[in-house]
């Protein structure tokens, strides 16, 4: 009871708040866009890379293992060339994967990066994309925005 | 003034018109001598191409396989080229001239050819496996373009060439000798998903329809010979229908052995840059993770 008391209170805070469970870290490049139905976060740069940022129930629970597995295999059967894999660990201390895909979007080739977080209460998914010429221009702000993603 | 008659049939017997000029008896058979070799030849070429064709097909398996005709030298070259010493796929097999053979032994339900043939016994020769190479591969959907190119400069370089080619597919054919090593670079281009590789062998219906050949152009040969003697336009007639069968199945089977030739020497290889549909799970099956199914370039795109 003593340890589910904080986590009730900050839920209920997050609900009547209507904030994310998250606090994003926008880069100096990028600006945030408010109402976005599909995220929770979502941020674009002048040359249009996105990132995006959605905090799910981790409900049926799952922990990062499943998830990370789960995950490259539907991302991989869609069509994505997975690239890369990463360990990831926030400035907070927060560990995670990231999955470096690419997909040709209308016959461009595109860079896609999937970052994935899970705690006991959510699994939190970063996305960052664009076409592949300033995807590698823009590598030190993604970076820079998944190392200070922060969970509430 | 009445060139034909027509001679009432009787039974068991067979009735030709009658030409002008020619004699007739009563007995069809003697009447027509050489319609009663067609009929005879008909026969017996009909049990000698059966037991032919039982013998390779109807072997025990692991008994070797043997031949009671001789090839062409043409034939004997065309087989060559998928003959080898070496076991090793998939370099075109050669034919194993000295390899120790052992006789099938008579069989006694196997009528014997009592036809007069061009061809004689000759001791069994084992062959290496007649295999059709092939390959499909699902590449992730990236650089596709880029890839495309990679994969035309590499089939040239194998000595190969393209046969259709669309914006996210491409299907080439390769040496067989080669099969593997362009396997080898292909899988190297990209994210492979999914890739099959089957070798067929097709060395059964490669014997088979090389003995029939052998026996189909026999029977041609005779009947040739046969029209050549023909002194009835009836029995001409006859013989050229019979000859004009014999050569669509002649032409039939060539085909064929020049289709699985072809398909021996260049294995076709497919390559495809498109999400692998058929490993979606069923929807009974599909994971109850709403943060699966969220993760969409095309959607984090849109803005």
């Amino acid at each position: 009871m003593t340890h589910a008391l904080p986590r009730i209170l900050c839920a209920l805070a997050l609900l009547f708040a209507g904030c994310r469970p998250f606090v994003p870290a926008t880069p100096g490049s990028f600006t945030e866009l408010n109402d976005q139905d599909d995220f929770d976060y979502r941020a674009v740069s002048a040359e249009g890379v996105v990132l995006g940022a959605k905090a799910h129930k981790n409900d049926p629970r799952v922990d990062l293992a499943f998830a990370e597995k789960s995950l490259e295999q539907r991302l991989r059967s869609s069509g994505y060339a997975l690239i890369e894999k990463r360990e990831i660990k926030t400035r907070s201390g927060l560990s995670g994967r990231q999955f470096r895909l690419g997909h040709d979007e209308s016959s461009n080739p595109h860079l896609y990066y999937v970052t994935l977080f899970v705690t006991d209460d959510y699994v939190y998914i970063l996305e960052a994309g664009g076409t592949k010429e300033q995807m590698l221009r823009y590598g030190a702000p993604i970076d820079w925005h998944v190392e200070h993603f922060q969970v509430r | 003034m009445n060139p034909t008659i027509a001679f009432p049939r009787e039974p068991g017997g067979v009735s030709f018109p009658r030409v002008d000029g020619f004699a007739t008896t009563r007995s069809p058979l003697h009447r027509h001598p050489l319609a009663s070799c067609l009929l005879l030849l008909l026969l017996t070429q009909g049990c000698a191409a059966g037991a032919k064709y039982t013998m390779a097909g109807n072997r025990s398996p692991g008994a070797p396989r043997t031949e009671a005709t001789v090839a062409s030298a043409e034939e004997e070259k065309a087989v060559q080229m998928y003959s080898d010493d070496a076991p090793a796929p998939p370099e075109a097999p050669k034919l194993a001239e000295n390899a120790p053979t052992t006789p099938e032994p008579s069989r006694p339900d196997v009528a014997p050819t009592p036809a007069p043939t061009a061809t004689t016994a000759r001791p069994p020769a084992q062959r290496s496996p007649i295999l059709i190479y092939t390959a499909t591969f699902q590449m992730a959907v990236f650089e596709v373009e880029q890839s495309l190119r990679e994969v035309d400069r590499i089939t040239q370089e194998v000595g190969g060439f393209a046969t259709k080619r669309t914006d996210r597919q491409i299907t080439i054919r390769v040496p067989a000798s080669r099969f593997y090593e362009t396997v080898g670079r292909l899988e190297k281009l990209g994210d492979v998903t999914h890739r099959d590789v089957v070798a067929q062998d097709v060395t059964e219906e490669y014997l088979d329809t090389e003995v029939r050949l052998r026996n189909a152009r026999a029977m041609r040969d005779r009947f040739e010979q046969l029209l050549a003697r023909a002194t009835t336009v009836q029995d001409s007639l006859l013989i050229e229908r019979e000859l004009n069968r014999v050569a669509a199945e002649i032409e039939r089977m060539e085909g064929r052995l020049k289709f699985l030739r072809d398909r021996a020497a260049f294995s076709t290889i497919t390559v495809s840059f498109e999400p692998r549909r058929t490993v979606t799970p069923p929807p009974s099956v599909r994971l109850p993770f709403p943060w699966l199914t969220h993760p969409s370039l095309s959607r984090l795109l849109s803005l």
